[in-house]
C-alpha cells in the first residue's frame, strides 16, 4: 500500500506543474501593441511573387497595387482612367505614337528618382524577352503589351510609346499591374531578390514578408498623393473563409476578403462587423463546344439556354449575392449591352428546339464542372447540381466530369468537353478582355484555348479587331454592342451570373472602398 | 558494443536513403509535374518543355538524383518553386524547423513530467481509484484524435491565441538569432514578446503532448510494477527503505530505459502529431510544410523536407541508443531489446 | 485476481461491455442506415442551415443545411470500413510476409525484414502524404496508405510467432515426414500464429480509424461532401465557436470508436495471454 507522504509529494508535484501551466497560460497580459496604427487584412492565400512582371495571381497583385504606381490608373470609384505617374498624355493623329508627360519630384522607396529612364526600363523588361534585367520574371502578361513597338525617353520627364498599330486598349493596359513602374536601381541590384523585395513609388513601402504568415507594408509619407491613413498594413493569409470570419469577429484581423456565400451571411448578421459589397466585373458562364455535334447546331445551343433557370441559380447557389448575366460583358463594366434580353427559362421551348434539331432524348452530354470555388462562382457543386437536373428535364443525359483544377483547365482548353462551367474576372475593365479573350477565333486554338465555346465567327472577329484599333471610346462601344448582338443570336455560350465583390470589416475600419475591378486599394483606409 | 551501435547507425542511414530514393523516384513517375503549376494556365507546351529542360526535369531520373545529391551535399537543396516568394528550400527549412522543434520540445516538457507522475501514481495505487483514473486518462489520451483535441482546447480557452507563433504585428527581423522564439525574445530582452511567444505555444504544445503523455504514463506504470516485483527492490525493502523511497530512488531510474527507448520510437507519432497540430493551430513548422509541399508536388520542397526528417530520424535513433546505454549498461548485452 | 465476483470484476468488465455495445450500436446503425427513418445525408436545405440540436434535428444541421445525425450515422459506414479495409490489407500482406520470413530464415528473412524496416522507418503520415500526392486524394488511397503503414506490425508479430513455433516438435515431425513447406505453413503454423495477430488487428483497427480520420481531416480523402467523420470535422472545424455541435459530434464518434477498439484489443490480449496482464 502506498503511504501518505508519497502521495502528498506527488500531489504537490502535479499541482506545481498545473500551476506553472496556468501561470503561462492565463496570467500574462497580451503583449503591448506595436506603435502606430496597424491594419491587419485577412486574405485567402499568400502572394506568389511581388515583382509586377512576374505576377499573375490576385494575392500577389494585392501587394503590388499598394507598393507600386502605374502611369495611369483607375478612378477610385469606378473604372475610368485618371492620371497617376503620368500627368497627361497625347496620342498622335494615327494613334500609333503616345507621348506621356511624367509627374516630377516623385522618388522610389529606395530614394532614387522616378523619371523617363525608369519607365523605359520597366517597359523594356516587360516586352523584350531577351532583356538582361528580366531576372527570371515569367512575364505572363507579355502578350498584352506586344502592341508596343518601342519606348523612348524624349526628355527626363517625357516618354514616347510607339505602337505597331493603333490601339483602343493600350491605355487600359498601362493601368494594369504588370505595367507598374519598378525602380531600375533596385532591380539591377537585387536581381532575383526583387521578387521578394519590391521597390516602387506606391503609397506603401514594402516591409517584411514571412511566407505563409505575414506580409507587412509601411506607410510611405512621401507619396505624391499624400501619406496613407494607417502606419502599417499586415496582410495575413488565412486559408478557410470560415477561419477568416472567426478571426474577424474575434478582432484578430480588421478586414477579410474572399468570403464564401454562407460566411457573407454570417458577417452581415454580426453586429460588430460590416459587409461591403459592390457589383463585380466577372461573369460565370456555360461554354458549349460549337465544334462538337450536337452543339454545332445553334438550335441545340439555344435549347440549353432556355433549359437553364438562372433565377434558381441566383437564388440557391448565389443566394442573392450576384446578378443574372444576359451577356458576357458584366453589367458593372462599360461596354455592357443593356438591350440584350435574357433567354427566359422555358423547358417546353427547349424540348421543342431539341426535337427540331433532331436530338434524341437520352443523348449523353459530357459536362465538365469544377469542384473548387472560383472568384465568379463560389459554390460550383450547387450550380452543377442545378444545371444537371435541368438538362435532365429536357431529356438530355449529362455526364459530369470534375478533374482537379489544373487538369480541368488542360482538358477544357483542349476541347474535350461538350459543355463546361467557366468564368472570367477582368484584368483591365475593358470589354476586349472578355469578348476577344473568350469568344474570338484567335483564342480558339487547342490545347490552350481560352475560347472554350470554340466559336469562330468571322463577323465578330472583324468587329473585335476593329474595336481594338479604335481609340474613340464611343465608337468602340458601338462595335462591342454590335458584336454582343451577333453573339446573342449565335448563342455560343450561356452567360449565367455576375458575383458581387464583398469585404468584411470591423466597425472601426473606415474609408475603404471596394473597387469594381477587384483591386485592393488601401491608401484611404483608416483605423478609428 | 560500439560496433553494434555503428551497425545500427549504418542500417538507419541506409533505410533513410532508401526511403529518400523511393520518394524521389515516385514523385517523378506521376503525371502533372511542377512546370505546369509554375507557369500557370497561360503556358504553352513549348514553354513547359523549355522550363522542364532548364530545370533538368527532362533528364533521366538517376542523373537527376545524382545531381540533386551532389548539390545537397554542398547544402544546396534548390528552390521551392511553388512556395510564396520562391525561396531556397534550405532557407525555408532553417526557418520552419526550429518552429517544429520548439513545439515538440515544449510538448515533451509537458508530457514527460505529467506522464511520469500519472504512471507513478497509478503504480502506487495499483487497482485502486487513482490507478483506474490514470488508466482511463491514458486510454483516452491515445484514442482522442489530436486534431479534435486541439479544437476542443480552442473552444475551452477562447482567449488564448489559436494561430501563429507570436503576435501578428510583431516582426522578428533582427532578433531571430536561433529561430526559437522563446530564446530569441529573451536574448533580445523583449519580455513582452517572450510572453506573446509563450502564450502562442501553450495550446499547440498541450495538444501535441497528449499522446506521448498517455504512452509514458502506461509504460511508467507497467515498468514500475515489474521492477517493484523484482529481487533488488525486495532487497531494498528488506533493508528498510520505505515505499516512497523505493519508488523514487530505485524503481523509477530502472524504468528510465523503457521510457527513453519508447520516446525514440515515438518520434514518428510526434511527427504525425506535429502535422496535425500545426494544421489546427496554423503553426508555421515543418509538418505543415511537408503537407503543403506534398499536395502541390513541389519536388524540391518535398525532397528537402524528407531528407531533413530522415536525418533527424537517424540522429534521434542514435541518441536514444546512447541514452539507453548510459542509463543501463545491461542493455549492451541485450541486442535489439528496445521494444 | 482475488475473487471471480465483486467490484474488481465489474470494473474490469464494464469498459468491455460499454465498448462492445458502442461498436455494435454504431456498426448496426451504419449497416442499416438506409432502412432507418433518417434524412438523406447529402440533401441541402438552405432554409435550415446551422440549426442547433432540436427535436426536429436531434444533432442539428451543418452550414449547408444537412442533417448532422444522418451524416454521422452514414459516416460510420465510411469511417469504420476504411479501418476494416486498411487492417485487412495490412493483415493480408503482413502475415504472409512474416510467416514466410520466419519460417524460411536466412536471406529471404533478411530481405523481407529490411523491407519491413524501411516501411516502419517512414512515419505513417509522411508515407500517406507522399502516396496521396502521387496517387491523388481519394478514400481508396487513404485506405491503401493506412494499410501499408500498418504492415510492419503484422509482419513482425507473425514472424515472432513463427520463429517460436517452427522449432516445436510437431512442426519438426511434419518436416521429417516430408510434408511440403506450404502445407506446414498453412496447416500448422498459421493457426498457431493467428491468435496474437488478431490482438494486433483489434488494436490496429483503432489506430487505422484514427489515422484515416487524420488524413481525411487534412483533406486527403477526396470528396469533402462525403459524410466521413474526419472530413466532417475538417469542413466544420472553423465553426467550433458558434456551432460547437458540428465538431463535437464527429469528434466524439471518432474518439469513442477508437477508444472502444483499444479497450477490446487490451481485453483480448489479457484473455489470450494472461502473462501479459499486469494489473
Amino acid at each position: 500500500m502506498a503511504n501518505d507522504s508519497y502521495y502528498r509529494g506527488m500531489r504537490s508535484f502535479s499541482l506545481f506543474l498545473v500551476g506553472g501551466l496556468i501561470l503561462v497560460a492565463g496570467c500574462t497580459p497580451a503583449p503591448e501593441a506595436m506603435t502606430g496604427k496597424v491594419l491587419i487584412y485577412g486574405r485567402g492565400n499568400d502572394a506568389v511573387t511581388l515583382d509586377p512582371a512576374d505576377a499573375e495571381d490576385g494575392e500577389s497583385v494585392k501587394t503590388i497595387t499598394n507598393v507600386f504606381d502605374t502611369l495611369v490608373t483607375y478612378d477610385d470609384n469606378g473604372a475610368d482612367l485618371v492620371p497617376a505617374l503620368a500627368e497627361s498624355w497625347t496620342p498622335n493623329e494615327a494613334g500609333t505614337e503616345w507621348t506621356f508627360k511624367l509627374r516630377e519630384g516623385v522618388t522610389f522607396h529606395d530614394d532614387t528618382p522616378f523619371n523617363a529612364d525608369a519607365v523605359v526600363f520597366t517597359f523594356n523588361r516587360l516586352i523584350n524577352p531577351e532583356f538582361p534585367e528580366r531576372n527570371g520574371a515569367a512575364v505572363p502578361y507579355r502578350a498584352d503589351y506586344a502592341v508596343i513597338e518601342k519606348v523612348e525617353a524624349k526628355s527626363p520627364y517625357e516618354v514616347v510609346f510607339t505602337l505597331k498599330r493603333p490601339s483602343g486598349i493600350f491605355l487600359r493596359k498601362l493601368a494594369m499591374f504588370p505595367a507598374a513602374i519598378v525602380s531600375p536601381g533596385a532591380v539591377k541590384e537585387m536581381k532575383e531578390g526583387f521578387k521578394s523585395n519590391p521597390v516602387g513609388t506606391g503609397p506603401f513601402v514594402f516591409g517584411e514578408w514571412v511566407p505563409g504568415e505575414r506580409l507587412s507594408m509601411l506607410a510611405n509619407p512621401k507619396h505624391w498623393r499624400g501619406a496613407p491613413k494607417v502606419d502599417q498594413v499586415i496582410l495575413k493569409p488565412i486559408l478557410e473563409p470560415a477561419a477568416r470570419r472567426r478571426q474577424l469577429s474575434g478582432g484578430e484581423i480588421h478586414m477579410a476578403d474572399e468570403l464564401s456565400i454562407p460566411v457573407r451571411k454570417q458577417v452581415r448578421e454580426d453586429k460588430n462587423l460590416k459587409l461591403d459589397t459592390c457589383p463585380g466585373m466577372n461573369t460565370a458562364y456555360i461554354a458549349m463546344n460549337n465544334e462538337r455535334p450536337p452543339f454545332n447546331d445553334p438550335r441545340v445551343r439555344k435549347a440549353i439556354a432556355h433549359a437553364i433557370d438562372k433565377e434558381a441559380i441566383a437564388r440557391s447557389a448565389y443566394e442573392g449575392e450576384g446578378q443574372i448575366a444576359t451577356t458576357l460583358v458584366p453589367k458593372a463594366m462599360w461596354g455592357h449591352h443593356d438591350g440584350i434580353q435574357n433567354r427566359a427559362y422555358d423547358p417546353e421551348k427547349a424540348k421543342q428546339l431539341l426535337q427540331e434539331a433532331g436530338v434524341a432524348p437520352g443523348t449523353k452530354v459530357k459536362f465538365f464542372a469544377m469542384r473548387n470555388s472560383r472568384p465568379y462562382m463560389p459554390s460550383p457543386e450547387q450550380v452543377t447540381a442545378i444545371v444537371t437536373q435541368q438538362l435532365k428535364e429536357i431529356g438530355l443525359d449529362p455526364v459530369v466530369h470534375s478533374p482537379d483544377w489544373g487538369n480541368y483547365l488542360n482538358q477544357v482548353g483542349n476541347g474535350e468537353h461538350d459543355i463546361c462551367l467557366m468564368g472570367w474576372q477582368t484584368d483591365n475593365a475593358d470589354p476586349d478582355n472578355f469578348l476577344f479573350a473568350l469568344l474570338d477565333k484567335e483564342n480558339a486554338i487547342p490545347p490552350k484555348a481560352h475560347n472554350l465555346s470554340f466559336y469562330k465567327s468571322e463577323p465578330v472577329h472583324e468587329l473585335l479587331i476593329a474595336a481594338q484599333g479604335e481609340t474613340d471610346q464611343a465608337k468602340r462601344l458601338e462595335l462591342y454592342k454590335k458584336a454582343q448582338e451577333i453573339i446573342h443570336e449565335d448563342c455560343p455560350m450561356v452567360p449565367l451570373m455576375h458575383l458581387d465583390l464583398a469585404v468584411g470589416k470591423r466597425l472601426n475600419v473606415e474609408g475603404y472602398k471596394l473597387h469594381p475591378t477587384g483591386l485592393v486599394i488601401l491608401r484611404n483606409t483608416e483605423l478609428k | 558494443m560500439f560496433l553494434s551501435a555503428v551497425t545500427r547507425l549504418i542500417r538507419a542511414a541506409v533505410t533513410v536513403f532508401a526511403v529518400f530514393v523511393i520518394v524521389f523516384v515516385a514523385i517523378r513517375l506521376t503525371p502533372g509535374g511542377p512546370a505546369v503549376a509554375m507557369l500557370g494556365q497561360r503556358a504553352t507546351e513549348a514553354e513547359v518543355a523549355r522550363l522542364n529542360h532548364e530545370m533538368g526535369w527532362d533528364r533521366p531520373i538517376p542523373e537527376q538524383l545524382f545531381r540533386y545529391l551532389v548539390r545537397a551535399a554542398q547544402g544546396d537543396l534548390g528552390i521551392a518553386y511553388l512556395s510564396p516568394g520562391r525561396p531556397k528550400v534550405s532557407k525555408e527549412l532553417a526557418r520552419l524547423f526550429p518552429a517544429t522543434v520548439e513545439l515538440t520540445l515544449s510538448a515533451l516538457l509537458i508530457a514527460i513530467p505529467l506522464g511520469l507522475t500519472l504512471g507513478t501514481i497509478a503504480a502506487a495505487f495499483r487497482d485502486r481509484w487513482p490507478d483506474r483514473i490514470a488508466i482511463a486518462l491514458s486510454s483516452l489520451g491515445v484514442s482522442i484524435p489530436i486534431f479534435f483535441l486541439g479544437i476542443l482546447l480552442l473552444l475551452l480557452f477562447p482567449s488564448m491565441p489559436g494561430s501563429g507563433r507570436i503576435d501578428i504585428s510583431v516582426s522578428m527581423r533582427g532578433i531571430d538569432r536561433t529561430g526559437f522564439y522563446l530564446i530569441d525574445t529573451l536574448l533580445a530582452g523583449r519580455w513582452n514578446l517572450f510572453q506573446s511567444a509563450a502564450r502562442h505555444l501553450v495550446l499547440p504544445a498541450m495538444t501535441l503532448a497528449t499522446v506521448p503523455m498517455a504512452i509514458i504514463a502506461r509504460v511508467t506504470r507497467s515498468s514500475l510494477l515489474e521492477v517493484l516485483g523484482s529481487d533488488y527492490i525486495r532487497t531494498a525493502r528488506a533493508k528498510g527503505v520505505n515505499r516512497t523511497g523505493v519508488l523514487l530512488h530505485h524503481a523509477l531510474p530502472g524504468a528510465a530505459v523503457p521510457i527513453i527507448s519508447l520516446l525514440g520510437l515515438q518520434l514518428a507519432t510526434l511527427l504525425a502529431g506535429a502535422v496535425l497540430t500545426e494544421t489546427v493551430f496554423t503553426w508555421p513548422g515543418i509538418g505543415r510544410y511537408v503537407m503543403l509541399a506534398a499536395s502541390q508536388k513541389d519536388y524540391n520542397a518535398l525532397q528537402g523536407a524528407v531528407l531533413l526528417l530522415g536525418i533527424v530520424f537517424i540522429l534521434v535513433n542514435t541518441a536514444t541508443d546512447v541514452l539507453c546505454a548510459w542509463f543501463d549498461p545491461r542493455i549492451r548485452r541485450r541486442e535489439g531489446a528496445s521494444e | 485476481m482475488k475473487s471471480r465476483f465483486g467490484p474488481a470484476v465489474l470494473w474490469r468488465t464494464l469498459p468491455i461491455a460499454l465498448a462492445l455495445s458502442f461498436l455494435v450500436g454504431v456498426g448496426g446503425l451504419a449497416i442499416f442506415a438506409s432502412s432507418l427513418p433518417l434524412r438523406d445525408p447529402y440533401t441541402q436545405r438552405s432554409e435550415d442551415r446551422l440549426q442547433p440540436p432540436s427535436p426536429t434535428y436531434w444533432l442539428g444541421t451543418d452550414d449547408l443545411g444537412r442533417d448532422v445525425m444522418s451524416r454521422v450515422i452514414y459516416g460510420g459506414r465510411y469511417s469504420l470500413s476504411v479501418g476494416l479495409v486498411a487492417v485487412g490489407l495490412a493483415f493480408a500482406i503482413g502475415v504472409p510476409l512474416g510467416i514466410v520470413g520466419g519460417y524460411a530464415g536466412g536471406w529471404t528473412d533478411r530481405i523481407l525484414m529490411s523491407i519491413v524496416e524501411i516501411v516502419m522507418a517512414v512515419p505513417g503520415i509522411l508515407l500517406a502524404l507522399v502516396m496521396i500526392s502521387i496517387l491523388g486524394p481519394s478514400l481508396g488511397n487513404v485506405m491503401i496508405a493506412v494499410g501499408i503503414s500498418q504492415i510492419p506490425a503484422y509482419a513482425r508479430q507473425a514472424r515472432g510467432g513463427t520463429l517460436t513455433i517452427a522449432n516445436q516438435e510437431f512442426v519438426l515431425a511434419a518436416r521429417v515426414a516430408g510434408t511440403s513447406s506450404i502445407r506446414i505453413l498453412i496447416r500448422h503454423i498459421l493457426p498457431n500464429v493467428l491468435a496474437p495477430v488478431l490482438v494486433v488487428a483489434t488494436l490496429g483497427l483503432g489506430s487505422a480509424i484514427l489515422e484515416a480520420a487524420a488524413l481525411s481531416f487534412l483533406g486527403l480523402s477526396g470528396d469533402p461532401n462525403r459524410p466521413e467523420w474526419g472530413s466532417m470535422l475538417n469542413m466544420t472545424r472553423e465553426r467550433f465557436q458558434d456551432q460547437p455541435w458540428l465538431v463535437l459530434v464527429p469528434g466524439f464518434a471518432i474518439t469513442a470508436s477508437v477508444l472502444s477498439f483499444n479497450v477490446l484489443g487490451d481485453a483480448l490480449r489479457d484473455w489470450l495471454d494472461p502473462k501479459s496482464r499486469r494489473s
